[in-house]
């Protein structure tokens, strides 16, 4: 089950250490905050060659460490165009992500990666793009945005369909104005809101029933909790999309990030290796699947 | 003339659009265009105002007044959908209230009339109640979703 | 007699006195010589300095979470099968400490801790055992990335082999082809003939092991008898498992009604997994000083049965011991077959023997192969 379309990264062959658990030293240079309990770190490698060599593609992850902490597989949230800047958009959550909560500019972290698939962004082109995700899944498809932007005559429509739980959930709200003006198309709406809320309300499928999707060149792209994910896919299966048309991200433990520790497995892939973005026709026996 | 427009402004809309033109006549006479103001009440909850709308412009929410809580929005909706189905089933009260939140028009249909419309001419039934379900399943759909709280954090 | 080294690949006979020089000869070689031996109330892996540490004229009797020594009639040296132990504490240790971490002003230094570089000759290793090692060889080594301590010691290893021919209650090798006889991946292998031992080289190593005794060529008596042992062997395995229709009769059953009886009687303690062969998950865990300031990485077994393995933020992903033990089995059985290209289990038993109520994948498989799909 090794994907033609989403090929695990050059780069990582190219970025391969001796000893894949040794972590690089990066420095947070700036904490933007998101959303509730979210924000985005701005993070630079302190050795410049590693700076100079690092690339990623949209989807990937890193594992980030905190030593005497521990050690998470965070999505990458940046541009892939400008890789020396990274950027990691963290819920803080467990252990780990908590205690990043606790850093300020200027402090070390140690990086690893980047791990994992990325999104088929050749198998992209000519297509129409759907993007549908919600809260923080937005972030591992911002990278995806971007580089969608830089290269937008590429692709036909692009259409973001983004959704939280509640207005104060989203994250990124400064930056759509300007993805409207180079060409995304953005639909966003929450779960629950109060009447001061102007905007949608309603879960990220129902903005399913606010466009139209031509089944021959629509890819649809998602990420957000599986139980979003599946009534996503049923969406867009119900508007005749193929199932190797459409996209997911998934979310396991990771202790290795390299195949080692076994922890993400999903069926017959390791997320890590083979994932996390997968096309729904790979995962689809399993995806779903009552606590598999 | 006026049921021209009618019928027109009808075809245009998702939730009546394919539909046979006998039919949309039928509608059409059975029906009246309607407009609100940003914040006006189309209806509430409890109303017997015996009227389904199909939305032509604006955007509107779907509200349950919870005491202590205020006006919770549970659903937004946009031109071409429908609201005030509960009219059509007994005890045929509306079950929340529709709030304009932009200046809104629509298209008001008698809610009796519909009925016998379609017990008279079951074609006609059909796809009016076959449209509707459709309606109530989407809802019906997002409501279990948002009954879930899918993004809510795990404590 | 000859005393010119014998060729890789040929079959030669050695009084079983010389087994002794064997073991000098390589540590000599500064090799450390691991062995079944007793221990613990079983037999056990540990340092062997001599023959007289093998369990000579012992036996076990296992069966579905039984286990038991017993005194054999003879004074066979390899009359037993595998115990609780397997060689993957040797080559992919419970406990690893993997990198020493420091916060310096600038930047984190993470050092790799030095790693037990022990030359270790296994002796006695078992036809599913080296299938084993084989196995957990490709997960380590054989991807893009590979684990450069594992690398490192399994480089060094020198392997005894020993064919089988007395399999145990829980035995199933012939079913996986994995045994009785050990087919590669040895120095020397052994079959255990009533007054010799008949050993097949297999490398330079061997060749230069073996040159430390006097030996002459196998004859046809010899050759015969180790055939017909090893057919009988063949024919005594206490278990069988069907692969026939694997993997996938589980990717079709996986929600077999099985699985829910399993729920009940799986406690979820994981010996299964720790003594499992091929097993391979870990965790990672941080030793850190009271100020925050050093710490190591340390690498621990782990295991699918945990509840903290499937942990995300949003949740535990498989909350139930139905789903634990199917990700277990299925893992073993089926998706293996996709990571890696093989099955995951060699069909030594001892996730039979050593499960605390004796559940039987054997048997386990084969309910699901009978009932036929849900």
């Amino acid at each position: 089950m090794t994907p033609k379309d989403v090929n695990v990264s050059a780069v990582q062959e190219h970025f391969k250490s001796p000893d894949p658990m040794i972590p690089y030293s990066a420095r947070v240079t700036d904490i933007k905050p998101e959303a509730y309990a979210i924000a985005t770190y701005g993070l630079m490698f302190v050795d410049e060659k590693i700076r100079a060599g690092y690339q990623f593609m949209p989807g990937q992850f890193n594992m980030i460490y905190l030593p005497g902490i521990g050690e998470v597989p965070i999505s990458i949230s940046s541009d892939p165009g400008d890789p020396e800047r990274l950027g990691h958009t963290i819920r803080y959550a467990g252990n780990v992500t908590r205690a990043i909560s606790r850093l300020q500019v200027g402090d070390i972290v140690g990086i690893r990666g980047p791990y994992g698939s990325a999104w088929p962004v050749e198998r992209m082109r000519g297509q129409d793009l759907c993007i549908v995700t919600g809260g923080i899944g937005l972030a591992p498809l911002r990278p995806l945005i971007y580089t969608l932007i830089r290269r937008r005559s590429e692709f036909g429509r692009v259409i973001l369909l983004y959704g939280a739980r509640t207005p104060n959930d989203m994250v990124y709200v400064d930056e759509f104005p300007d993805w409207e003006t180079k060409g995304i198309q953005v639909h966003t709406t929450v779960d629950r809101a109060d009447e001061h809320w102007k905007g949608h309300v309603g879960v990220v499928p129902m903005l399913f029933y606010h466009i139209r999707l031509d089944p021959k060149q629509t890819t649809v792209v998602t990420c957000g909790p599986e139980i979003m994910m599946r009534f996503v896919i049923y969406e867009a299966l119900a508007r005749r999309i193929p199932k190797d048309r459409i996209y997911i991200s998934m979310e396991r433990t990771m202790k290795c990030g390299v195949g080692f520790c076994g922890h993400c497995q999903f069926g017959p892939v390791f997320v890590c290796k083979e994932g996390p973005v997968f096309s729904y026709a790979q995962v689809e026996p399993f995806f779903g699947l009552e606590d598999f | 003339m006026r049921s021209e427009n009618l019928i027109k402004a009808l075809q245009s809309l998702s939730f009546t659009r394919e539909l046979e033109h006998r039919h949309l006549e039928k509608l059409a006479s059975l029906a009246q265009e309607v407009a609100f103001s940003e914040g006006d009440m189309i209806f509430r909850e409890g109303d017997m105002d015996d009227k389904v709308y199909i939305i032509q412009e604006g955007k509107a929410a779907v509200e349950i007044r919870v005491p202590g809580r205020g006006r919770i929005t549970i659903l937004t909706v946009g031109p071409g959908e429908l609201i005030g189905w509960s009219s059509l089933f007994p005890p045929r009260h509306k079950t929340a209230s529709v709030r304009s939140i932009t200046d809104t028009r629509a298209i008001a249909v008698d809610g009796t009339k519909l009925r016998a419309a379609c017990e008279e001419d079951h074609d006609l039934g059909y796809t009016i109640i076959w449209r509707v379900a459709e309606v109530i399943a989407q809802r019906l759909k997002a409501t279990r979703l948002q009954l879930v709280d899918m993004f809510a954090p795990s404590s | 007699m000859a005393n010119t080294a014998p060729n890789i690949g040929s079959q030669i006979c050695i009084s079983k006195d010389y087994l002794q020089p064997i073991f000098e000869a390589l540590r000599k070689r500064n090799y450390r010589l691991i062995g079944p031996t007793l221990g613990e109330g079983a037999i056990v892996l540990d340092e062997i300095q001599e023959t007289w540490d093998l369990p000579m004229g012992w036996t076990d009797q296992q069966q579905p979470g039984t286990y038991r020594l017993a005194q054999r009639e003879d004074r066979s040296l390899f009359g037993y099968v595998v115990g609780p132990h397997s060689w993957k504490r040797y080559l992919y240790p419970p406990v690893q400490e993997l990198l020493e971490v420091e916060r310096r002003k600038d930047g984190i230094s993470a050092q790799p801790i030095p790693q037990d570089v022990t030359r270790y000759a296994f002796i006695g290793v078992r036809p599913c055992d080296l299938s084993a090692i084989a196995i957990q060889d490709r997960v380590f080594m054989g991807g893009p990335h590979q684990d450069p301590h594992y690398r490192a010691r399994r480089r060094e290893v020198f392997i005894l082999a020993v064919n089988c021919t007395r399999p145990g209650g829980t035995c199933f090798c012939v079913s996986l082809h994995t045994g009785p006889k050990a087919a590669a991946g040895f120095d020397l292998s052994l079959t255990e003939l009533e007054d010799v031992l008949l050993v097949e080289i297999g490398s330079e190593m061997g060749k230069e092991a073996i040159s430390a005794v006097s030996w002459r060529p196998a004859g046809a008596f010899e050759l015969q008898a180790a055939r017909q042992l090893l057919a009988e062997a063949e024919n005594h395995m206490g278990r069988k498992l069907d692969t026939h229709h694997l993997p996938d009769l589980l990717y079709q059953n996986l929600e077999h009604r099985r699985w829910d009886l399993l729920d009940k009687r799986c406690l979820s303690c994981g010996n299964c997994t720790q003594v499992c062969p091929t097993c391979f998950c870990s965790d990672m865990v941080e030793i850190s000083d009271l100020r925050g300031q050093k710490a190591k990485r340390v690498r621990l077994w782990d295991s699918c049965f945990s509840l903290h393995f499937s942990h995300v933020h949003g949740g535990n992903i498989r909350p139930s011991i139905r789903s634990r033990y199917r990700q277990w089995l299925t893992h073993k059985l089926a998706f293996w077959f996709d990571q890696f290209g093989q099955i995951g289990c060699v069909g030594c038993g001892r996730c039979i023997t050593w499960c605390p109520v004796g559940i039987d994948l054997t048997e386990e498989t084969r309910a699901i192969q009978m009932e036929g799909t849900k």
